[in-house]
């Protein structure tokens, strides 16, 4: 018993001047040091997972040193983990779910000498900004592939929560549908939860069973994509690449690419310029791309995404310029008209062509 | 036929004996996880900074000590909730939903009367979580009563309810119209949040849950209601010959539960969270059931309990700062506790292994014997 204690005790001893001395090293940027709070694993294959190659990209590139910790709760515990960091040294700290928001500010308050950046949210502070990627652009730019993929004119959307980030997705993949296919209906059913691989399956094959062809997805995992593959179906993916999913019905998808906002935020932290506010990069910033092509996507297709892309890129063109019909027939957006950011940012209805409620279901 | 292996039932342990084998249970647990962190390819000086971060750091550190208690306050009221129904053998395994109850309860006055000031406000929101939550009790407590329902699947599934219900309420009526459509209620007005010390974020809650445990402990050991819980447990026939109202303390036993749960809901919002959202809750209310089976019902050994998975799960995000993936810290801790609960029979049981029999209690009387005979000189 004795032996024990006294083992135990020695190892704790050990551990601690460890850790005293592990804080000496120093060289050059490995003082600078950047936390990441992720609310999934890493390993999801998805969201958390491009944060993570990211910032591994980045610690490289900077040569500083990072730390991220996965499946953070967006509930109260995730003050913890922020103040952890702070401990830890991090003088920038990305906190990367929408949940974390008043967690983040909490901990922005209380250490204001700590640089804050919080994914998709609204909050901001002296120390604090936002960043989030324009998605809907490459999501419209998917629409025009499901568009001309589609034989039953039936397209279906598995998405996650009927918010504004959802919504702008859905309406803005139903616009570029719609532009190469007016016939054609995007059939919407809400799963109510980020990531279930189970509930997103069945909410794909009972979109499948109704006569849809072409899967689309605003959710964490590949289980739609799979879904779709399964039945022959085309699908498209959602955060990264999930072409080796569905080899064969893979059309194409929105993806993130963080490296670059990183490296720009980090090197400009280090520099001492940080400037917070609120970021909502595009197409034109590479935060957000467009997939490669799955096999069965025309050189036809290729060529009208690529035209829209271009324009998008340049800024002469967005996709929420007018006119945008309603659901319900009414003309929402005139000719000439463009939504602000503030309407895209708190979007509540749907466009002509989503079949389905943006009340939850 | 003499069998190899063998448990025998034995009397309760003394309470040097029980923390004795806490000791090695612990020890053990963590002889098991170098092995694990050497197998994953860690040298046994990061694993040393790994166990350090998982099991110091939480509790011996400035910051994690205070982030421990703002993590162990909700836990410590609610597993006094599910104690109290343990006590008398009802498994009410609905301290989750209960919470979400409460803090639904309490997120509704915020929500209706917002200017109200600051005692009436926290007043009133403490005593509607209180009513929610005892109307969450009394639903499963009424058919075990009468209809003899299952209580264990009842609250079980009551949680689900209730979490649909929060779903329900923040995507639809009580959805912060300024939160860009995501669901989630509007913050609790300022002078709602329970008053909290210096900068540390350790709130009001904590009196509350130290005078519940305070209450709980006089309930059970000292009162005839408590009596009357315990007799019900050990027997219900017996309790029922005896004169007691079975049927009525089954009632009031969850319905009091349930009060208690629910107000840890309102003392998560107002404390610590100062907002409904389907995290809210966050599965505090299932370990609260685990809690209550580590403490033994124990009203301090709730306390310790509380804290010290409080402390656990943090520590399993600062490990990854140590270079884990939160699945091998999830490993561990599930480690710790495995070895915990499982060296928790040796307090329950005399185990025979072939000749040797293992017994907590004659180790220390040997040993005691031992040393009262080195002192008299031969036996």
């Amino acid at each position: 018993m004795k032996k024990f204690l006294s083992v135990l005790l020695s190892v704790l001893f050990v551990t601690a001047l460890c850790l005293t001395m592990a804080g000496c090293q120093s060289e050059g940027n490995k003082d600078f040091k950047v936390g990441f709070i992720y609310v999934g694993p890493v390993g999801d294959e998805g969201f958390t997972y491009m944060h993570d190659l990211a910032r591994n990209a980045v610690e490289e590139k900077l040569g500083i040193t990072t730390y991220a910790i996965e499946n953070v709760p967006e509930s109260a515990e995730c003050a913890a983990q922020i103040e952890n960091l702070v401990k830890k040294g991090c003088k920038l700290i990305f906190t990367t779910s929408f949940g974390h928001m008043d967690y983040t500010l909490e901990m922005a308050e209380k250490y204001p000498d700590v640089k804050f950046m919080h994914f998709s949210g609204y909050k901001t502070a002296d120390n604090m900004g936002t960043y989030m990627g324009r998605m809907y652009q490459t999501r419209y730019l998917t629409g025009i592939a499901a568009g001309k993929a589609t034989q039953t004119n039936k397209i279906g959307y598995v998405a996650a929560m009927p918010i504004a980030e959802c919504i702008r997705g859905i309406n803005a993949f139903t616009l570029g549908v719609r532009s190469v296919n007016p016939e054609a209906t995007v059939n919407v059913v809400w799963t109510n939860t980020w990531i279930d691989a189970s509930i997103e399956k069945q909410a794909a094959e009972s979109l499948l069973s109704s006569g849809c062809d072409v899967i689309a997805q605003h959710q964490d995992s590949t289980a739609p994509v799979v879904a779709a593959e399964a039945v022959g179906a085309f699908a498209t993916g959602y955060h990264s690449s999930m072409a080796s999913k569905a080899p064969n019905g893979y059309l194409t998808g929105p993806v993130w690419d963080f490296e670059k906002y990183y490296t720009d935020t980090i090197t400009a932290a280090m520099e001492g310029k940080f400037e917070g506010g609120r970021y909502w990069g595009g197409m034109a910033d590479g935060i957000v791309k467009l997939d490669t092509f799955g096999p069965s996507v025309t050189e036809e297709t290729k060529t009208l995404i690529k035209e829209k892309q271009d324009l998008i890129i340049s800024g002469d063109w967005d996709i929420f310029n007018g006119p945008i019909v309603g659901q319900d027939g009414t003309v929402k957006v005139a000719e000439g008209q463009n939504m602000t950011d503030d309407e895209l940012e708190s979007f509540s209805w749907f466009v002509e062509g989503v079949v389905g409620s943006t009340e939850s279901n | 036929m003499k069998r190899f292996l063998t448990f025998e039932k034995r009397s309760a342990g003394t309470s040097g004996g029980v923390l004795a084998i806490r000791i090695v249970s612990i020890a053990f647990a963590v002889l098991v996880t170098m092995l694990l962190l050497f197998v994953v390819g860690k040298s046994p000086r990061q694993a040393g900074s790994i166990l350090y971060s998982l099991f110091v750091q939480p509790f011996f550190s400035n910051y994690g000590v205070t982030d421990t208690i703002k993590a162990g306050i909700p836990l410590i009221i609610l597993s006094i909730g599910v104690s109290l129904a343990f006590k008398m053998k009802l498994w009410n395994i609905g301290a989750e939903g209960q919470m979400a109850a409460g803090a639904i309860g309490a997120a509704g006055v915020a929500i209706y009367f917002p200017n109200l000031p600051a005692l009436p406000l926290v007043l009133l929101m403490a005593v509607v979580s209180i009513a929610a939550g005892m109307l969450w009790g009394a639903i499963a407590g009424l058919p075990k009563a009468y209809l003899r329902t299952n209580e264990t699947i009842t609250t079980l599934m009551l949680n689900y309810i209730a979490l649909k219900l929060v779903h329900a309420l923040v995507l639809g009526p009580w959805r912060d119209p300024q939160s860009k459509g995501f669901p989630m209620a509007p913050v609790l007005p300022a002078q709602g949040w329970l008053p909290s010390w210096g900068n540390t974020g350790i709130h009001l809650g904590l009196l509350l849950a130290v005078i519940l445990v305070a209450v709980y402990w006089f309930v059970v050991a000292r009162n005839r209601w408590g009596y009357e819980i315990r007799v019900t447990g050990e027997s219900a026939k017996a309790a029922a010959y005896a004169g007691i109202d079975v049927k009525k303390n089954i009632v009031l036993v969850l319905v009091v539960s349930g009060a208690i749960c629910g107000l840890a809901g309102m003392v998560e919002f107002a404390g610590r969270a100062h907002r409904l959202d389907v995290n809210l809750t966050n599965g505090m209310g299932f370990t609260a059931v685990i809690i209550a089976w580590l403490s033994r019902l124990n009203p301090w050994g709730v306390i310790v309990m509380s804290l010290f998975m409080a402390g656990l799960n943090n520590g399993g995000g600062y490990a990854q700062t140590e270079g884990i993936p939160s699945a091998i810290a999830t490993m561990i801790q599930g480690i710790l506790l495995f070895s915990v609960l499982g060296f928790d029979v040796l307090t329950r049981y005399k185990i025979r292994i072939g000749g040797v029999l293992i017994d907590v209690d004659t180790f220390r009387q040997r040993r005691k014997s031992k040393a009262l005979s080195a002192g008299k000189g031969r036996e």
